[in-house]
């Protein structure tokens, strides 16, 4: 599928001739091997007999906490900008500590916490990099 | 300038005190993530690589070498303690090197991982200096047909190489290439797959994605898996081999090292296979060959100089014709680049500082190296000691920022996540993140030297194959892909990867 979007895409952009390559050119050629191989995979999967070792499970007893993380993360870079890092990261950090079997929430914000602060103070403080104020803005963090 | 004018030009950078604190740092964070299981040299140079924007580029290079070979030591240790490999280098060092711990020989395996790393690395290092310079004159001779060639030789070796199925690594490697398009066409100006987001008109960053799929993937997984990490109880001691073990031990590790630095220059091959050859090989010549896999220290040297060598070998394309041979020689292409500097064979000539100084550094990281790595031993056990359940926060955090302070927007973080996604789902599939990436990175470089090839010719292909050097890169490449649909050559290929 991602091969045919980029091949009408590439298309449309002009593949001219190989004597003066249009920009779709190598873009139309390398989406029509990825159709190419695609189907080879599809066809090799379906007609020949595999001595490739069992897919692991896709879904596992574990697989909520894969989910979690990529909230998590998804919800960090969607309002890390509004609320600032300090906020964002000390949150952020507080679930994925939690998420860590055997830790209890009083003990994931302690140590989310911490981990704020000090990643705070090495990255804005001591290295310069310039991470968002946010709700913090007032207390110059 | 010669070869012994750059020597002493690369001792004089590297020697200054910030460029030895720069090694230093490289090697130590290397060690510390090739000891730590989750992350590797890849995903910790693209977290490593914002940060070095503001120093000087010999310095950022030599930093983040130092973390690639200092990985390669580091990964032995957790082979030997945990029975868990730190990196893919050291997986079959696990055989022979965690049964010697199991018989109270911890030490000596660590002690001749060490060794045989730092006469292997060393080795590496001069066959790097006295190889890279003709190299890098003769290629000064190529033109885009035979870059265009290497290149697609480069990958059909890497694709050839990946576990499983070869076409899934064939579509992972026009993926990547798909995705290098992706911002404004160098020639025309136009902006191609951007779906007018303002953000993709640079393209899609080499960070966040070589970070998703080889950092967030990895953790993703991780915290899937809850893997136990039981390290050895026992008491270290004897890190130097006795006599002995010194006897069995020279000719693998020299052995060793010739495989590993001739494996390493291929594109696609380089420091994974390179120790699985060597096991192979010290199995094969062997008195006692049924002995391998209960605490042979032939299994341990041969494997773990292999793979230090091959870091030597896989500097030689990347220095001389500006072709990643692994995809951490990609990310490390992608950082010279970022730094402004043009990987090749001009770059000897216009970055001699960048080139010797880097050369030469690694004779310094591997005496830090060996220095870390047998005094501090009791550090890297406590290092092991750390759960997991406390690491991966930290792992994402450090990309997160890393991501952020890229461009200072979200939008990376995002690209990063995605990748993180899609790397983990590819991990569940069976699809392999490395011919993407190394494809992700050449795209653009194939690209153009491919129009430039169709230009010269008038549009014919003919023009691969009708120069030397060009056609036997070509029909190698040509050759190794179409093997693949030959069932008795398929069958050798399963075999070989078993």
């Amino acid at each position: 599928m991602v091969g045919t979007l980029f091949c009408v895409s590439a298309l449309r952009l002009g593949i001219a001739a190989p004597s003066a390559p249009g920009p779709g050119l190598i873009p139309f050629g390398a989406a029509a091997l990825l159709v190419l191989f695609s189907l080879g995979t599809i066809a090799e999967a379906l007609f020949t007999s595999k001595r490739e070792e069992a897919l692991p499970a896709i879904i596992s007893r574990r697989s909520w906490a894969v989910f979690t993380v990529l909230v998590v993360l998804f919800l960090y870079a969607l309002f890390m900008p509004r609320l600032g890092f300090v906020v964002a990261t000390f949150l952020a950090l507080a679930c994925l500590f939690r998420l860590s079997e055997g830790q209890t929430w009083k003990r994931a914000i302690g140590a989310s916490l911490f981990t704020t602060l000090l990643t705070y103070l090495l990255f804005s403080r001591l290295l310069g990099v310039g991470l968002p104020q946010g709700l913090l803005e007032f207390a110059g963090f | 300038m010669d070869i012994f004018t750059g020597i002493i030009g690369g001792f004089s950078t590297c020697l200054t005190p910030m460029n030895l604190l720069y090694c230093f740092i490289g090697v130590f964070v290397g060690t510390l993530i090739g000891v730590l299981p989750g992350i590797g040299p890849v995903g910790t140079i693209s977290l490593l690589l914002p940060a070095t924007f503001h120093v000087e580029p010999v310095s950022a290079i030599i930093m983040l070498a130092g973390i690639y070979y200092g990985a390669m030591y580091g990964g032995s240790t957790t082979s030997i303690l945990v029975n868990i490999p730190g990196e893919a280098a050291s997986v079959i060092t696990c055989l022979d090197g965690y049964q010697m711990a199991r018989k109270g020989r911890a030490g000596a395996a660590l002690g001749i991982s060490a060794f045989g790393s730092f006469i292997a690395g060393t080795i590496g290092v001069i066959a790097l200096m006295f190889l890279a310079y003709p190299l890098a004159t003769a290629a000064l001779r190529f033109g885009p047909p035979e870059y265009f060639s290497l290149m697609c030789l480069g990958l059909a070796i890497l694709t050839y190489l990946a576990h499983g199925s070869m076409l899934k690594a064939l579509s992972m490697a026009m993926a990547g290439m798909l995705l290098s398009f992706i911002g404004l066409d160098s020639i025309t100006g136009l902006p191609r797959f951007t779906m007018d987001m303002v953000h993709l008109m640079d393209g899609v960053g080499l960070v966040p994605v070589a970070m998703g799929l080889f950092g967030i993937s990895e953790v993703l997984i991780n915290v899937e898996e809850t893997v136990q990490r039981d390290v050895f109880k026992t008491k270290i001691k004897g890190l130097l081999p006795n006599r002995e073990e010194w006897r069995r031990s020279r000719w693998p590790i020299l052995r060793g090292t010739i495989i590993g630095f001739l494996l390493g220059i291929l594109p696609g091959g380089g420091a994974v296979v390179s120790s699985f050859i060597s096991y192979g090989l010290e199995k094969k010549l062997s008195r006692e060959p049924e002995k391998f896999g209960t605490g042979m220290i032939e299994g341990v040297a041969g494997p773990e100089s292999a793979n230090n060598a091959a870091v030597g070998g896989a500097f030689v394309p990347l220095f001389t014709l500006g072709i990643p041979a692994n995809v951490t020689m990609a990310v490390l292409l992608g950082a010279l680049m970022i730094h402004g500097l043009i990987p090749g064979p001009m770059l000897i000539r216009q970055a001699p500082q960048v080139f010797w100084g880097t050369v030469t550094s690694m004779y310094i990281g591997n005496v830090l190296l060996l220095l870390l790595n047998l005094p501090l031993i009791g550090l890297w056990v406590k290092v092991l000691r750390i759960p997991y359940r406390i690491l991966f926060p930290l792992i994402i955090l450090f990309c997160l920022i890393g991501a952020y302070s890229l461009n200072n927007t979200t939008f990376d973080i995002g690209v990063m996540i995605v990748f993180g996604l899609v790397g983990y789902l590819m991990k569940k599939f069976q699809y392999e993140g490395a011919p993407l990436l190394l494809a992700f990175v050449l795209g653009p470089m194939m690209e153009q030297a491919l129009r430039q090839s169709l230009l010269i010719s008038h549009g014919s292909f003919a023009i691969f194959f009708t120069r030397p050097i060009s056609a036997i890169a070509m029909g190698l490449a040509v050759a190794l892909i179409a093997s693949y649909f030959l069932p008795a050559l398929r069958d050798k290929r399963l075999n070989l990867e078993e």
